[in-house]
């Protein structure tokens, strides 16, 4: 993994912890999703990465097309941030298509398309975030849901800016809804502050669950 | 003051047109406003202190618990759409009609002592508007689309099919559901073909003519397809919807058309140039044929190139009668002892001979080598000068009539040509005439008025006419019209050149005069010469005062240094010059010339051939130049190209074309040394 | 009776958890961890373990082919897969390979059951 000075530094297990509490925000999301697309979403195993703002817009950029489709939604307590569903735009479609459930004409699609995306999104983000929050003990109040359009640089810039410097943390994780070649990001944008703050949430987690300390 | 509080907290809710419920953190409701009342039918005291299972006990509600659950442990925010969830809550309109409602449930508070609110808002008119208006507009599209006997495909901006209408099934075989989500390339066979029409939509391009591609089908047959398609774009996508008609009928109609009007083409060549653009067709057709022509008289030339030889020995042939006649004349007179009258004879054959140098003169010329020398000149004259040759040209069994106009206007030409005209024209009629007949020469002066003119195509104006009449065999009209055309003859191989009256032609054009034939077979033929009217005096040839110039004896010491490597013309050279009483040197070579030239040895005139073995004359001049830049120079040449061009040429120096005779010789180094 | 158990999770802390509870529980069992498919089948070969829980959801690997593979090695061990992923779609595949579905986060009371049930397996194997 690269680390950039910029970041607050997770130790390995503040990382595998970090991983592992995303790898079941994420399930419990694709669980919902599973519920409401009716057939199996499957899971890469999530890709934690920490990476700068700029790094996280060239990540993004050389993997998808220019044109994607992001749900955002704003999370605010102890830990206060942007999430955001990324998925490139041909995909975000099928995912509509899947969720909606019926035949639909291409034109009712994309009529329907912005609201669609607006609650699968909610359903997704709102199952990881809200797993991690609990799993971490702590509450969050998470915003309803976003939908916009651009490339990755709009998605990593959004006003207003974090109060207290660059924002530094990029989750990624793949996931796919397999029939449908669906496949998109999870992407959780943090200040400085918010990450020391995650720092120390982790090391309580890693106690609680093992019972060992990590400093 | 709490409840004073509440029950304003109350006054707002119930103002809201929107439906709000508050649920505790047990999940009991707290809240129940004025339009939930309206809408559910259920009073707030009815439903006070319940979970939302138990006032709506028939509806599956395990998102709304689900979120409730979310938003009063985890602060989570919801939403629940009408897209996704229709009809979520059992709730009716005021007029009692199905209310269509989005929900958003989240966090009053901070947990645990959090409250979750629950917000419903009515879409029914925006939904119903929304769906009349698909409807309406899909039931238009769908009547086209569905039943369109054409292909019809939605691709996104990724090629990839999202819609695919009936026909599309029945055209490739797959079924449309098979073809959503397929990446739209797969179906064509001419892969670059169709790249080349989606770059063009991805780039925007507008008005694109249908284009043909070949189609592969699911059965792996192949079908042509004509795509046209169009672009177009919700929000920031692009969509592309293309329209593929079957075109293998149309295509087999075409082919089978093709072939038959290939038949039909061939059958009637000059129908369909008249269907065709008649005017674009006809030039065409002239030009071809110009060409064919052309390659036809390229061909032809070669072919007479291979007469020409013969043409010219026959020619010579003429003029070494003539020649050979006299001297045959003279001897026999000598012999007799009657050289009373010999001179006439030894005229006639120096006349002859002057004529076959001439001839070589138009074989130059035709060849473009010799320039033409126009002058004022009087034709009778030419014709007198002319009477004996022509004479003993046509031979003893035809007769030759001469009728000349008195008072005959001067014109200007090259005297040369037009004796050769003459010589030419006569040859022709001795030969048309093989049982005899006459020959008549005549001139008179003509004034051409616009449509005389016209038809000679010339300017109107005074000309002197000359005609060469025979009563001969004549010339039918195709011959007559292609008369003019050079190498073109009617003679036996070996007995004309065809340059004849094609070199006449361009001698008479070229003087701004015209030629006409008049002929009829079995009636003889008039070729008539018009040459324009010169208004001016003779002026006296240098030929003809050549005879005193060439007697004229000079006794200054002028030295004149010859270089040329034919030893005949060298030394006759030098005779010239010795007659005339100049000191001539000689040298064979440019550089044996040139070791002359840069000793001290007085100079006059340098006569240089031009094309010597070693260096030629020219190169000669200008290195003598260097040292005697005065030097005066005559270059001597067989060929006078180079003399045409004026850069050549430059102060004291002059160019004489062989053959040339002693006295021209004579006169031209006369003047150059005493310029 | 003291039995060998192998837990397989590319998460050390997933690891580290495991053995916390099952020190708790059975303090006298010998713990083997591997960190992938293939640690899991080299230790599989060298430890013998009685008892094998492991993660559906590993880098490479279909945590449920490693499954079927153990399985196959060792027809009657009691084998636990764990998840966060609890679809019942991957519900239905460990239990078609005869393993136990634990959900994550591993409880204690899902363990304890999980072993309860292996510990009577392995005495009806061993009687």
């Amino acid at each position: 993994m690269k680390k950039t000075p910029t970041h607050t530094e997770l130790s390995e297990l503040e990382l595998d912890a970090l991983t592992e509490l995303v790898n079941l925000g994420i399930s419990q999301a694709a669980h919902r999703l599973a519920k409401m697309v009716k057939e199996e979403v499957v899971l890469s195993v999530p890709k934690v990465t920490l990476v700068g703002q700029k790094e996280a817009i060239k990540i993004l950029g050389e993997r998808e097309s220019k044109n994607m489709v992001a749900v955002h939604q704003i999370f605010e307590g102890e830990i206060t941030g942007r999430a955001l569903l990324i998925f490139p735009e041909a995909n975000s479609l099928e995912l509509v298509r899947a969720v909606i459930g019926r035949d639909l004409s291409i034109e009712e699609i994309i009529e329907l398309e912005q609201e669609a995306l607006a609650e699968t999104g909610n359903v997704i983000l709102n199952g990881c975030l809200a797993t991690i929050a609990n799993l971490l003990h702590r509450n969050l109040k998470i915003s309803l849901p976003e939908v916009l359009r651009g490339e990755s640089a709009e998605f990593f810039n959004l006003k207003p800016p974090p109060e207290a410097g660059d924002t530094v943390m990029f989750i990624y994780i793949n996931f796919a809804v397999r029939q449908r070649n669906i496949e998109g990001y999870i992407a959780m944008l943090m200040d400085m502050p918010s990450m020391a703050t995650l720092k120390v949430l982790l090391g309580e987690f890693i106690r609680r669950t093992t019972g060992a300390s990590t400093s | 003051m709490a409840e004073r509080k509440t029950e304003s907290q109350d006054a707002i809710l119930n103002a809201i047109d929107a439906g709000l419920v508050v649920l505790d953190r047990h999940g009991r409701i707290v809240r129940w406003n004025a339009w939930m009342v309206s809408a559910s039918g259920k009073s707030a005291k009815e439903v006070r202190g319940k979970s939302l299972a138990q006032v709506f006990p028939d509806v599956d509600l395990e998102r709304v618990v689900t979120a409730t659950t979310a938003a009063l442990e985890s602060g989570a925010s919801t939403l629940l759409t009408q897209v996704l969830h229709p009809r979520l809550f059992p709730l009716k309109t005021r007029a009692g009609r199905d209310l269509l409602h989005d929900v958003t449930i989240c966090t009053v508070g901070d947990p645990p002592d959090a409250e979750c609110l629950i917000h419903i808002a009515d879409v029914t008119m925006a939904t119903l508007r929304d769906g009349y208006l698909r409807d309406r507009q899909n039931a238009r599209y769908d009547a086209v689309v569905e039943s369109a006997p054409d292909v019809i495909l939605t691709l996104d901006g990724d090629a990839v099919v999202r819609y695919a209408n009936p026909a599309a099934a029945l055209q490739f075989g797959h079924t449309a559901k098979e073809l959503v989500g397929q990446n739209a390339a797969i179906l064509f066979e001419s892969q670059t073909a169709w790249t080349d029409i989606w770059h063009g939509l991805r780039k925007g391009d507008k008005s694109r003519q249908p284009v043909e591609l070949l189609a592969r089908r699911k059965d792996g047959s192949m079908s042509y397809l004509e795509v046209s398609a169009a672009r177009w774009q919700v929000d920031s996508r692009v969509f592309v919807t293309a329209i593929l008609r079957d075109v293998n009928e149309r295509r087999a109609a075409e082919e089978a058309l093709r072939s038959s009007e290939a038949q039909a083409h061939a059958a009637a060549d000059a129908l369909a140039d008249l269907n065709a653009t008649l005017e674009q067709r006809v030039q065409e057709r002239t030009e071809k044929l110009m060409e064919a022509e052309e390659a036809l008289r390229q061909s032809q030339k070669m072919e007479a190139i291979g007469q020409l030889t013969g043409g010219i020995a026959h020619d010579f042939n003429n003029l070494l009668q003539g020649i050979n006649g006299a001297l045959d004349m003279v001897q026999k007179r000598i012999a007799a002892g009657r050289i009373g009258d010999i001179d006439r004879f030894v005229q006639g054959a120096i006349a002859s001979a002057n004529r076959a140098s001439a001839l070589t003169h138009r074989l130059l010329a035709f060849s473009r080598r010799q320039p033409v020398n126009p002058r004022p000149l009087d034709t009778n004259h030419l014709i007198g000068t002319m009477e004996e040759l022509l004479r003993r040209t046509i031979g003893e069994k035809l007769r030759m009539e001469i009728v000349g106009a008195n008072d005959l206007w001067l014109v200007r030409c090259d005297a040369n040509q037009l004796e050769n005209a003459l010589l030419n024209l006569a040859i022709n009629a001795r030969d048309a005439m093989p049982e005899g007949g006459t020959l008549t020469l005549a001139t008179s002066n003509m004034v051409l008025d616009a449509s005389q003119a016209l038809v000679r195509d010339v300017k109107p104006g005074e000309y002197v006419r000359l005609t060469i009449k025979d009563t001969g065999i004549g010339m039918a009209d195709d011959v007559q019209a292609r008369a003019f055309d050079p190498f073109y003859t009617t003679k036996p191989i070996g007995q004309g050149t065809g340059l004849g009256l094609s070199m006449i032609y361009g001698f008479v054009r070229q003087s701004e005069g015209s030629v006409r034939i008049e002929s009829e077979v079995g009636e003889g033929t008039t070729i008539e010469i018009c040459l324009p009217r010169f208004i001016g005096d003779l002026v006296p040839d240098v030929s003809d005062q050549g005879d005193g110039a060439a007697e004229r004896q000079t006794l200054d010491n002028e030295v004149v240094l010859v270089v040329e490597d034919e030893d005949v013309v060298r030394l006759l050279v030098v005779e010239v010059l010795n007659d005339l009483g100049y000191l001539a040197l000689e040298a064979v070579d440019g550089s044996s010339a040139l070791r002359i030239l840069q000793s001290s040895q007085r100079i006059d005139l340098l006569a240089t051939d031009l094309g010597l073995p070693d260096i030629n004359g020219r190169q000669v001049a200008d290195t003598a130049r260097t040292k005697r830049p005065n030097l005066k120079v005559l270059f001597m040449t067989g060929y006078a190209e180079k003399a045409a061009g004026s850069t050549f040429l430059g102060d004291g120096m002059e160019i004489i074309s062989k053959p040339f005779t002693m006295d021209n010789l004579a006169v031209k180094i006369r003047e150059m040394i005493e310029r | 009776m003291s039995y060998t158990i192998l837990i397989v999770d590319d998460s050390k802390l997933a690891r580290m958890a495991v053995r916390k509870v099952l020190t708790a529980l059975r303090p006298d069992w010998t713990l083997v961890e591997a960190a992938n498919a293939d640690d899991a089948l080299s230790a599989m070969e060298q430890a013998a373990p009685d008892v094998v829980v492991l993660d559906f959801n590993m880098p490479g690997r279909d945590g449920l082919d490693v499954a079927a593979e153990f399985r196959r090695l060792n027809p009657r061990m009691p084998l636990g897969v764990i998840s966060a992923n609890h679809q019942q779609e991957i519900v239905n595949r460990a239990h078609a390979i005869g393993a136990s579905f634990l959900r994550k986060p591993l409880t204690e009371q899902a363990l304890r059951k999980f072993l309860d049930d292996a510990v009577h397996q392995l005495g009806k194997i061993a009687s």
